[in-house]
């Protein structure tokens, strides 16, 4: 699914966030509705998306991997910052030039059930974007509709069904079909197979490969499930908290994790082999993602961080590049984990505060 | 337990990944629904009684002709007895007479025609004005949704009967004035629940998908909202019937309704209560035909909600 | 166990047997539809509207056989319960001490203070903070992991001897999918509980389960040790999902995990083609026929039973293809496919191969 990334530069990039915010304010009162705080949902956010590649995005519940793709497909309004597009700044604009955008920027979402009117006919719903845009109609556009079906893997007899009639996987392929109407250039994917079971899963992954192979397709895909997301994705960016804390290549993030969330997120990745899965020592972190409306002050992850010192609280990390990393590796803290470092030795020094630690077996290594 | 129903899997190594056909059926929530209808005995019942009832209204003039007696003709011979009581039911008056002489049956006919239009025009326009209402409420939300959400509050305090009084002695009673009041009074409530359906929709991923691929709002709106709201729409339209049958009635019941000496289930029933003792047939044959009617819709609107009820649709199994 | 419906009865458990030896962990893997779930809840009792046939023997007696009350008596304090969403399993007006402690008088003679007590201490097993002060929060004042562990603190405060955990951890994020499963395997071993869990995560039961039941349409197709389903399957189901993990043989980087080695990822993952069948139409034979890439002839007639594959028969497995076709990879697949073709063969029919 993925070719060596091309060379970063900006010719290559698609498309480009510049210090993106995104907060929803929470609002009290009947009549004059006060601001009473503000779930900071994405918190400055500088990414590039580069032609071709697949951008996997993770984190968990509450970090703004969703609310940031949706500020990339341009469904929200940003708070601040900038949207660059193919060169374009698409920050703010109007609505007539904003459709006209839709026609290069699509969005996959999540949930089969709910993102398919279950009023509508299938072959109305992947056909609404080329009636919106005027690209085809009547017969012609039936055809189109039809060819798209048969695409993703659809029979384009069912072209009169209604979504209720199709199952999980096979709405998702009417979702990518609908996405795929408009001939775009980049399609954010929402958790595409997060909803579905494991055998579908796969059929999925493997059809969004072959789109992109066939179509040209630049993705960026966010996802939960970390094995998934080193499946697909040419480079992945960690969040946490509405803030990129690392961005690497796949298999650099993987072999050389700088940022300790980054470790214990890969710590934690069930793995599907019993014999692996006992040798392996993992990092807990203790606690629970805090809530994005009050993060932490200086490096959000500090209180949870085995390696949290005075200057974490006190100062925020900047997203850079650290000495001895590969081309393209960023990470945003104070004190990156060293190649040779053992976080469960750095939790135990640092006593009582963070990190519970379970060392099953201990061997480090080979299998 | 809930059930599942999916696509089968066919039988075998087609092509790597495709969607499958069923050996099962393909129904769209329509046809369930039409289905579920069908299989209704009171739904069927009340939609023949409906149908009868139309049949009547549209062929008053031909009751008319077949009986002889226009509905306003007043028979003070045949019609009345030796001290002017009215003459029950026999071979020239088949329902007997009113006070005046007057053939009840085929003042009966001709008022279903009042009751039936009155009922369906002002449901129509109730149905109409709150669905549109609510849309704009629900969807547009703040500035506008506070506006015409509290519009509907307002309205939903009137005191009824008081302003219907009041409207009438000023303007003077007539058929379109009760449909207006009778139109102004239902839309409050409909719009209220649509509102709510569309404060609700408006979250669905499916109108954020909408959205992503350009869809304005109108179009939003309109091919991915209304279709949504169809069924309730349908549910509350074919209720909203009997209540305005009854609401026009009442009116005319009073006096603000139509005109005498227009026939009318109402008024002929205002009439006739002091004739009860003396002229049961002058009562029982308009309150049955009201009663029948209201009840048959009645029945109807709840056999379509039943049918059209989201818990009987599917719902799928997950894990 | 057969639902009446209006299209028919479906069938959503065909033929399961299990059996657990106290104080282990079984894992029971299988997608939507498989019917592990309802097969746990029947064993309680807590499906209406079904008909239901065969044993559930618990502890020597038949949970199905049982009378309402008797088993009212058995849930909570013999088997509990842990479902996957706290948020609808936690009764969300009353206070979580107040849940537990209920729960505990319901089967034992304490008195309030006594069962508080009990609920403080049980809170903190599970390793929530401030146990004296949360005892009286209500559910929706905690997070999701939090919430978990609540309900396993409920589910085991009265020393059951099996707890049947039904996708605890699926709607969770994977740090705290860690924790709680660290949690439970803990107290599995301190309390010496036999454990089901039912899931559909295969990277959960590795870590879990000792033992593997594999469902698919309503009834067990495999069941093995652990070690057995991951490296020796037999069953083409098995096959099949063990080869759609884009997981499979990778491991994050370290120092938190000793690497894997080879390296399939860039490649396509093998998924098994078409969709798991309606339970109202089951097809004939073996249900996973329509799908399965190793099909023979005696596969859409007969359905084949759970027979074991080895001597001391722990590894069993419900398919026509000869027993010491287990394990992955290409030189076993192609055993298979020689196999399958040598039963398709017979009747002069030349197939699609998988």
């Amino acid at each position: 699914m993925r070719s060596s990334p091309p060379p970063a530069g900006d010719d290559q990039t698609l498309l480009r966030l510049e210090e993106v915010v995104k907060h929803f304010p929470i609002r009290r009162g009947v009549v004059l509705r006060r601001e009473v705080g503000r779930v900071r949902a994405v918190d400055g956010v500088s990414l590039e998306v580069r032609r071709g590649e697949t951008l996997g995005l993770v984190g968990e519940t509450g970090c703004g991997k969703s609310t940031l793709a949706r500020c990339m497909a341009r469904l929200h309004e940003l708070t601040s910052g900038r949207v660059v597009f193919d060169g374009r700044d698409i920050s703010r604009l109007p609505q007539r030039q904003l459709r006209r955008l839709r026609t290069d920027l699509q969005m996959i979402f999540q949930d089969p059930y709910n993102s398919l009117n279950p009023r509508r006919r299938v072959g109305s719903i992947i056909g609404d974007p080329l009636a919106i845009h005027g690209l085809a109609d009547g017969a012609e556009r039936r055809r189109r509709v039809q060819e798209l079906m048969a695409q993703v893997g659809l029979n384009p007899e069912h072209y009169n069904r209604f979504p209720a009639e199709f199952s999980g996987g096979q709405r998702q392929r009417i979702g990518i079909a609908r996405a795929l109407a408009l001939r775009p250039r980049l399609v954010v994917c929402d958790e595409p197979v997060s909803a579905l079971d494991v055998s579908i899963q796969a059929q999925i992954l493997n059809l969004l490969a072959d789109l992109q192979g066939q179509l040209g397709l630049t993705y960026v895909f966010i996802a939960h499930d970390l094995s998934v997301v080193r499946h697909v994705s040419t480079r992945i960016a960690v969040m946490y908290l509405g803030k990129i804390v690392e961005v690497a290549e796949t298999e650099d993030l993987f072999t050389r994790p700088r940022h300790p969330y980054t470790c214990a997120l890969l710590s934690a990745i069930p793995i599907p082999d019993p014999d692996l899965a006992d040798r392996r020592a993992r990092l807990l972190l203790t606690g629970d993602v805090p809530s994005p409306v009050n993060p932490p002050t200086g490096c959000r992850f500090h209180p949870r961080c085995p390696k949290a010192r005075e200057r974490c609280r006190r100062e925020e990390p900047r997203l850079e590049p650290r000495a001895g990393d590969q081309e393209g590796h960023a990470t945003a803290c104070h004190y990156p984990v060293e190649p040779d470092e053992d976080l469960a030795q750095a939790a135990r020094v640092r006593e009582g505060t963070v990190g519970e630690v379970k060392d099953a077996g201990g061997t480090h290594g080979d299998r | 337990m809930r059930e599942e129903r999916m696509a089968i899997g066919e039988p075998v190594l087609v092509a790597e990944e495709t969607g499958i056909e069923p050996g099962v059926v393909a129904r769209g929530p329509w046809r369930l629904a039409w289905e579920r209808l069908r299989r209704d005995r009171a739904a069927i019942a009340s939609a023949a009684f409906i149908i009868f009832i139309s049949l009547v209204a549209v062929g008053a003039p031909l009751i008319a002709h077949l009986t002889g007696h226009p509905p306003d003709a007043q028979y003070r011979e045949t019609g009345l007895s030796i001290n002017g009581i009215p003459v029950g039911p026999n071979r020239t008056f088949l329902f007997g007479t009113d006070e005046l002489g007057r053939d009840v049956l085929v003042r009966v006919a001709y008022g279903a025609r009042i009751s039936l239009l009155v009922g369906v025009v002002a449901s129509a326009l109730a149905v109409l004005t709150g669905v549109v209402v609510g849309m704009c409420a629900g969807y547009f939300g703040t500035t506008v949704d506070t506006l015409l959400a509290r519009s509907m509050d307002v309205i939903l305090s009137f005191p009824l009967l008081l302003f219907a009084i009041a409207l009438v002695t000023v303007v003077g009673p007539s058929l379109p004035l009760s449909v207006a009041i009778i139109a102004f009074f239902s839309w409050a409530p409909v719009g209220r629940v649509v509102r709510g359906q569309v404060l609700s929709l408006r979250e669905k991923e499916f109108i954020e998908a909408a959205r992503a691929v350009g869809a304005s709002d109108l179009r939003i709106l309109i091919v991915d909202i209304l279709p949504n709201l169809a069924a309730q729409i349908i549910v509350y339209a074919t209720l909203l019937v009997p209540l305005s049958i009854v609401f026009e009635a009442t009116l005319s019941f009073l006096g603000l309704g139509v005109v005498p000496p227009t026939p009318e289930w109402g008024s002929m029933l205002a009439e006739a209560v002091s004739y009860y003792q003396v002229a049961w047939w002058y009562v029982a044959f308009p309150g049955a035909a009201l009663l029948f009617t209201t009840l048959a819709f009645n029945i109807l609107g709840d056999s379509v909600r039943d049918a059209v009820d989201p818990r009987g649709e599917r719902m799928f199994v997950r894990g | 166990m057969t639902f009446p419906t209006p299209d028919g009865p479906l069938e959503a458990v065909r033929g399961v047997d299990l059996d657990v030896p106290s104080g282990t962990v079984v894992g029971v893997v299988g997608e939507s539809g498989s019917g592990k779930s309802v097969t746990m809840l029947s064993m309680l009792g807590l499906i209406q509207g079904a008909q239901v046939s065969g044993q559930a023997l618990f502890e020597g007696r038949d949970l199905l056989g049982m009378s309402a009350s008797e088993l009212r008596k058995v849930r909570g304090a013999r088997i509990a319960m842990v479902f996957q969403d706290p948020l609808s399993s936690l009764h969300p007006h009353y206070r979580v001490g107040w849940q537990i402690a209920e729960m505990i008088r319901a089967h034992e003679p304490v008195s309030r203070a006594q069962a508080r007590r009990r609920a403080v201490e049980l809170l903190a097993m599970v390793g929530i903070p401030q146990p004296e002060q949360r005892v009286d929060d209500y559910p929706h004042q905690f997070s999701g992991g939090m919430r978990q562990r609540v309900m396993i603190a409920m589910a085991l405060a009265l020393h059951p001897r099996l707890l049947i955990a039904d996708e605890p951890t699926t709607a969770l994020d994977v740090t705290v999918q860690l924790q709680i499963l660290d949690l439970l395997r803990r107290l599995q071993a301190e309390l010496d509980t036999a454990v089901i869990i039912v899931t559909h995560d295969l990277g959960v039961i590795a870590e879990m389960a000792q033992e593997v039941l594999v469902m698919y349409a309503g009834q067990v197709v495999e069941r093995a040790s652990r070690r057995g389903i991951y490296r020796h399957p037999h069953h083409p189901y098995t096959r099949g999902l063990l080869g759609s993990l884009p997981a499979r043989a990778e491991l994050p980087g370290r120092p938190h995990a000793p690497l894997g080695a080879e390296r399939g990822r860039r490649d396509r993952l093998t998924p098994i083609p078409g969709q798991p069948p309606s339970l109202l139409h089951v097809p004939s034979g073996c249900p996973f026929h329509p799908r399965c890439p190793f099909v023979m002839d005696v596969c859409r007639r007969k359905p084949p039973e759970l027979r074991p594959l080895d001597a001391d028969g722990s590894h069993r497995s419900a398919c026509w293809l000869p027993v010491d076709l287990v394990g992955l990879g290409p030189e076993v697949d192609g055993r298979r496919q020689a196999a399958a073709e040598a039963g398709r063969a017979r009747l002069g029919r030349s197939q699609e191969a998988g």
